[in-house]
């Protein structure tokens, strides 16, 4: 445990490098879930989500 | 490490946030969508049909009425809060590691969460479309989801570039945040509800005042929630690497 803890630790600077990216791809899952749910124009998540996306007052109908 | 501490904190704060926004969107906003759907007429070419029953959504599943209807609502509640939440939070992180401003907590978390609600709500639909009740005429849905979307980004990129830039642009965040809005919101040729006996007319215009006080209300009990603990996470459980 000590072991895993030592190297996640001495790894941290290079991890740094590639925070950026991690935000930017949970930034990018975000917004593509918000399209999915509320503004995808299939029927069956339309009828799903429905008064979830009037009560949001996202565009419906 | 990061995207996956980014994807919990936003799980957190999207149940937590979205539950609260779902209680309150039972007791009182559903009532009025559903007060407002029986006023619905039937579309004119299903009307021509003599068929007596027939709703917008034709044929395809939707959750039957009462308790499937309100666990589904729900769940889309949680799952938008959440997907919201995850925008917030890598945003903020964004701000925690590229700003010099001073980082966020759950005070300066909750103010983020104004914001949000202007980008989200105010500014896409008070300002511009217009929270509906079910029944109301209007433009397009496609022009009208390009705009919302058009006008949500816009809103956030003009106000980030205000609160960012140096003092030369400043004004041009602000011509961005109106540019939607000069622009203009796709809105049907004339106002009203597809159900044109005036009884009907009446009910649906209280109905649609009721409705934008309480989404309003709703809306800003849920971005306080969600910006004051997305806030309070990015403190708590974000590292904020250079």
């Amino acid at each position: 445990m000590q072991n895993i803890q030592s190297s996640v630790a001495t790894q941290a600077p290079s991890l740094a490098v590639s925070n950026t990216k991690q935000i930017v791809a949970a930034l990018a899952l975000g917004v593509a879930l918000v399209l999915f749910v509320g503004f995808a124009p299939m029927e069956v998540i339309h009828n799903a989500a429905h008064d979830a996306r009037h009560a949001f007052a996202f565009p419906c109908h | 490490m990061t995207l996956r501490n980014l994807i919990l904190s936003a799980l957190m704060v999207g149940v937590i946030s979205g539950l609260c926004y779902g209680l309150f969107q039972q007791l009182q906003v559903n009532p009025l969508i559903y007060a407002a759907e029986a006023y619905e007429v039937a579309e004119p070419a299903d009307t021509a049909a003599s068929d007596g029953h027939s709703h917008d959504h034709g044929e395809s599943w939707g959750p039957e009425d009462g308790m499937p209807r309100m666990a589904f609502t729900l769940g889309s509640n949680i799952t938008i809060a959440f997907a919201l939440a995850l925008i917030m939070i890598s945003l903020m992180a964004l701000h925690n590691q590229k700003s010099a401003k001073p980082k966020l907590d759950a005070l300066r978390g909750a103010a983020w969460g104004i914001v949000a609600m202007f980008c989200f709500f105010v500014a896409p639909a008070m300002l511009g479309l217009h929270p509906e009740v079910p029944g109301t005429k209007a433009a397009d849905l496609e022009s009208r989801q390009i705009w919302w979307l058009f006008c949500t980004l816009a809103s956030a990129t003009g106000i980030a570039i205000v609160y960012y830039a140096p003092k030369l642009f400043k004004a041009a965040g602000l011509i961005i945040v109106a540019a939607p809005h000069l622009i203009g919101a796709p809105l049907p040729t004339e106002h009203g509800f597809a159900n044109t006996d005036p009884i009907a007319v009446q009910a649906l215009t209280e109905l649609t005042s009721q409705f934008y006080m309480m989404t309003a209300i709703g809306m800003l009990i849920l971005f306080i929630i969600m910006g004051a603990l997305s806030g309070l996470s990015l403190k708590k459980f974000i590292r904020s690497g250079t």
